[in-house]
């Protein structure tokens, strides 16, 4: 019984010295010091190509929503937020002001940026910010309205939002009817007639557009979304029989 | 025979753990990461208002900077849609081919331009895409 409790607690301690001795051949290397150096090397090179490819070119257009000495927030095309840094190197354009620099920025003004995109903290260190003019307006619809007198048209929008369309000397129409665009003359635009409009908002009237571009589309139909008929408003009030005019309260 | 109660209880107590090691690095090396972990990080997509007609652009890539004043605009719509490019000094109408596939080239300003693609079918739908590209000889 002895003997066999001997062998037994033999065995055992011979097993472990048995995983010991693999584990510490698996974990110690045949040629420690060029291993090592490979490691160390593969490190470096992984450091570095990720701080490259942390950083990038990046050029943005954005409507400024604050600014202070060493920062500018801006709105982007898609509204999204952005968040531009500027230090003692970035350079500051305007073709109004050849003095233009990070104190005349306000909110409002548009910008174009140019700088090094950092993809971990989503931020642009400026190099250079261009103020820009304002954005031109595209819009398209169905003609409602033709205004000849005026040389203005209307269009209507998908959301029924109206919009007036100035067409000035300085407009340049085309129509674009199979596979060609072509010159067109403001005579020859008929209501319903889908158009595409680019130009800039009139500051008196925001809901005018003063049309620098104006492509009228004979080959695309209204959408069925676009609704065209006047809308049925009242515009007599309703008589009572006393004579009276009742007008809906307004609040 | 005590002496050989306690060698005994000895080798059981260094069985067992070695018996329990093992289970557990047994039960450690075969445990897989169910996806469930992940499920709770998958939001549900919140219905949106798509557009009707689809409308994609390849090149250029947004915010983009470029140092080639002709910039290449392609991409993929409806094969019976009309595509329209509009840049801030001219526009393009273009027909996509059979496949939906477009593509022309425009000319850039300097710093910042703005390029507006637009889709338009046949019935009235319409869809548009608008891109930043900065064209730049500067060496930052």
């Amino acid at each position: 019984m002895k003997n066999k409790l001997f062998i037994t607690l033999i065995f055992i301690t011979a097993g472990f010295i048995f995983v010991q001795t693999i584990n510490a051949a698996t974990l110690t290397p045949t040629q420690p010091t060029i291993k090592n150096q490979i490691d160390e090397l593969k490190t470096k090179i992984a450091s570095k190509v990720a701080e490259l490819n942390l950083v990038e070119k990046r050029g943005i257009i954005g409507v400024v929503t604050a600014s202070s000495d060493t920062q500018i927030t801006l709105s982007d095309i898609n509204n999204n937020v952005r968040i531009v840094d500027v230090d003692e190197i970035t350079k500051f354009f305007s073709s109004n002001s050849k003095t233009f620099g990070i104190s005349d920025i306000k909110t409002g003004t548009r910008l174009g940026i140019l700088g090094l995109y950092n993809k971990q903290s989503r931020r642009i260190l400026a190099r250079q910010v261009n103020e820009l003019t304002t954005e031109a307006k595209i819009i398209f619809g169905g003609v409602s309205v033709l205004d000849s007198k005026n040389f203005e048209i209307t269009l209507i929008k998908e959301n029924e939002q109206k919009i007036v369309i100035e067409v000035a000397d300085l407009t340049k129409t085309y129509s674009y009817s199979s596979g060609n665009l072509v010159k067109f003359g403001f005579s020859k635009i008929k209501l319903t007639n889908t158009a595409l409009a680019i130009g800039f908002t009139d500051k008196n009237d925001p809901n005018k557009i003063l049309a620098t571009r104006l492509i009228i589309l004979p080959d695309v139909d209204l959408t069925s979304r676009i609704n065209l008929a006047p809308s049925v408003a009242p515009s007599i009030p309703p008589s009572t029989g006393s004579g009276m005019k009742l007008f809906p309260i307004k609040r | 025979m005590k002496q050989e109660r306690v060698i005994l209880s000895f080798i059981m107590v260094l069985i067992g753990l070695l018996v329990a090691g093992l289970a557990f690095y047994f039960y450690q090396s075969t445990k897989v990461v169910s996806d469930r972990s992940n499920a709770s990080i998958v939001s549900t997509p919140t219905p949106t208002t798509a557009p009707i007609i689809f409308l994609s652009i390849s090149n250029p890539i947004n915010e983009s900077v470029v140092s080639n004043k002709t910039l290449t605009v392609s991409g993929k719509t409806e094969p019976e849609a009309t595509v329209i490019v509009i840049t801030e000094s001219g526009q393009q109408v273009l027909q996509p081919s059979s496949q939906g596939d477009f593509s022309t080239t425009v000319i850039l300003s300097d710093d910042q331009n703005l390029i507006t693609v637009w889709a338009l079918t046949p019935n009235g739908e319409s869809t548009s895409i608008q891109k930043t590209v900065t064209y730049s000889m500067e060496n930052f």
